[in-house]
């Protein structure tokens, strides 16, 4: 490969067979300096696809990044590699500083407003740079994010007709995780639906993409394996590594069809006591969670709307919850029953 | 027996009672209320006070307190009275936060507070004058983010200090005999001013924040309970704890090891292991996964903590470790 084949993103240029670093500057901040997106790059020696590796979109959701070090770093030797991997370990870095999952200044979460507004605020003009910049010159889109513990790791998985969908459930299904279908979405239509996601935008421009889910705040070596492992696969799967395809450790997959889950949310406040672990199935009606006051009285009781599985049990940071805080995610099973129509989010 | 009565409680000789003490008042006038839930005994004894969440992300002991006195002590069989304040400092949880957030303070630095002080230092000086100066032995349930072992520190150097030591062996946890005089920075706690006025103090800490876990909780209830056997509040002989954690010495005063540079912090032993002077302790690598910095301990000791604020990352300045020395002569 010559000159033509130096794989050019934001301020990077990458020969073949190289790692190269660099940063997409996504905006500026009070004091002049820049909102930086750090770039890692892995060229191969022979042509290939483009793929995306994101991270930390939501500020607490770090694992990510560690599965990018591992995989640019450690796991992938160019030479061996037909393509390029554009590593992003910190694709929120205002949100990644403050340990938010949204962006502090404007209270966004950035991943409904794919693929972004050069004239919105901060984080749609954050998501249009990451998008125009980075992932339009992608052709695989992962994006590594992370559920409050305790959580059960899973992928979520856009559905359709268009072959890009069928292109995605390979991507997805490199991972072994439990897989949690939803119908395609439209952009940017903000907190109402969950729409406008990084994958969304991708998917929209034909490009198979997936949303993983594993557990924020921390580096757990169980999900930077899994994660690893399941870049790997999909390497393999899209002929851009040669080998044989591992079984991903620490994970399980939920063989039932599973669609997008339902959060429940609190009416009282108080302490969370969670009655059944992530991953375990539930009936409608089962009891799933409960609140205690200070004193110590049961204040509310969460029964799950509909037959599926638990996969999480979000917080805010304390397992606290004040009214209005969602407090459960249980995904349906596609054949189950459900009593009410829950709202849907992620 | 008399009634007991504490803050807006009333409770009758074999009964539970909840109410709550004012710690100040906010904007809209509403109060900021410190929960109580007291178990008053039929036959005379001495006076615990339980405290918990005096941290906001610190949620353990609410828990706890929730289990003695809801599930694991019956009044109508106790002699003397429990007083439970599972959440100290009502405005840090509603944060989420360690400090009471508008005045950037850590109230557990500035007991035993101030009539006339600052919010901070007036909820410290009401929990202190109507609370825990009634009680005969003070626990004050604190939490560390994971990784970290369970202890307790305990002061030295006056007789209610040696009381509040025979009983923290009671729990069979690590104990830090954190001496004042040795404090860089941790002073002015809820266990100092009740040391000051006599009264024998403790402060536990346990595993995770901001998470319930059986297993640090369950062991901390036995403790109480051996503690409150001891005092002679419950008709029941003390049982000896078993062990929970694996370091056998005394150990010293928390040294804090500091992060120069940022970045996701990599801790290289696990907590409750020895280390010499020179040993690494963790790396900090950069978003490249270029490692920017090697933590090195100061010191001989034992890795006990390897404290976060929410993300495993820090920044130049933050403690990335706690080191603590064996306490040599005690």
């Amino acid at each position: 490969m010559g000159e033509e084949s130096v794989f050019r993103i934001a301020d990077i240029a990458c020969p073949p067979g190289q790692r190269a670093r660099g940063r997409i500057v996504a905006g500026w901040l009070d004091d002049g300096s820049p909102v930086e997106v750090p770039l890692l790059v892995l060229h191969g020696t022979r042509p290939g696809p483009v793929f995306w590796l994101g991270a930390a979109l939501h500020g607490i959701e770090i694992v990510g990044a560690e599965i990018i070090r591992r995989v640019v770093w450690e796991d992938v030797d160019p030479t061996d590699l037909a393509g390029t991997i554009v590593g992003a370990p910190i694709q929120n870095p205002l949100a990644f500083l403050d340990h938010r999952y949204n962006t502090p200044r404007d209270g966004l979460n950035i991943n409904r407003f794919f693929p972004g507004n050069p004239k919105g605020s901060i984080s749609e003009q954050l998501a249009y740079a990451l998008y125009t910049e980075g992932i339009a010159k992608s052709d695989i889109v992962v994006d590594i994010h992370a559920n409050t513990a305790p959580a059960h790791p899973f992928a979520i998985l856009r559905t359709g007709s268009d072959p890009v969908y069928a292109r995605a459930r390979t991507l997805a299904s490199a991972y072994g995780l439990t897989i949690l279908e939803s119908a395609p979405k439209p952009l940017s239509s903000g907190e109402k639906h969950l729409a406008g996601l990084l994958m969304d935008a991708a998917l929209h421009d034909g490009k198979p993409a997936v949303t993983l889910e594993y557990e924020c705040w921390t580096i757990d070596d169980r999900w930077v394996q899994a994660g690893t492992v399941g870049t790997l696969n999909a390497l393999k799967r899209f002929e851009m590594l040669p080998g044989e395809e591992q079984p991903v450790p620490f994970v399980t997959k939920i063989a039932e069809s599973l669609a997008v889950q339902v959060a429940l949310r609190a009416s009282a406040g108080g302490v969370m006591h969670h009655l059944t672990p992530p991953g375990t199935r539930v009936a409608v009606g089962e009891p799933v969670a409960r609140i205690v006051d200070l004193y110590g009285d049961e204040r509310e009781l969460f029964r799950s709307p509909v037959d599926g599985y638990v996969m999480c049990f979000p917080r805010y940071l304390n397992q606290t919850a004040a009214t209005g805080d969602e407090v459960v995610y249980i995904a349906p099973l596609q054949s189950g029953q459900m009593v009410a129509r829950p709202g849907v989010t992620a | 027996m008399k009634a007991f009565a504490i803050g807006s409680v009333q409770c009758e000789p074999g009964h539970l009672a909840t109410g709550h003490l004012i710690g100040g008042y906010l904007e809209n006038s509403a109060a900021v209320e410190v929960p109580l839930v007291v178990l008053h005994g039929t036959r005379p004894g001495p006076v615990l006070w339980i405290g918990g969440a005096l941290h906001g992300p610190e949620i353990n002991g609410i828990e706890v307190i929730r289990r003695i006195t809801r599930e694991l002590v019956a009044p109508e069989t106790l002699s003397g009275t429990v007083i439970g304040a599972p959440v100290q400092n009502p405005l840090s949880l509603r944060d989420h936060h360690r400090f009471i957030l508008r005045e950037g303070a850590d109230v557990n630095r500035v007991f035993p507070g101030k009539a006339l002080g600052n919010h901070t230092q007036r909820l410290a000086h009401r929990l202190f004058t109507e609370g825990i100066q009634r009680a005969d032995v003070v626990i004050d349930i604190h939490s560390n983010t994971h990784p970290a072992i369970d202890f307790i520190l305990i002061r030295g150097g006056s007789p209610a200090a040696e009381r509040s030591r025979e009983l923290a062996e009671l729990f069979g946890w690590t104990l830090v005999l954190s001496l004042l005089e040795q404090e860089q920075s941790m002073t002015g706690t809820l266990m100092d001013a009740a040391l000051a006025a006599g009264i024998p103090a403790m402060t536990l800490e346990l595993t995770p924040q901001r998470e319930l876990h059986d297993d640090s909780i369950s062991s901390c209830c036995a403790g109480v309970l051996n503690v409150m056997r001891e005092m002679g509040m419950l008709d029941e002989p003390t049982t000896m704890p078993v062990r929970r954690e694996p370091i056998p010495e005394l150990l010293g005063n928390t040294v804090q090891v500091l992060a120069g540079r940022g970045g996701f912090v990599h801790p290289l032993r696990q907590v409750g292991t020895r280390v010499n002077a020179g040993d690494s302790l963790a790396i900090i690598r950069d978003a490249y996964g270029d490692v920017v910095e090697t933590i090195v301990s100061p010191l001989q000791g034992y890795v006990t903590v390897y404290p976060r604020y929410a993300n495993q990352t820090c920044f130049s300045g933050q403690t990335v470790a706690f080191v603590n020395p064996i306490r040599a002569g005690a």
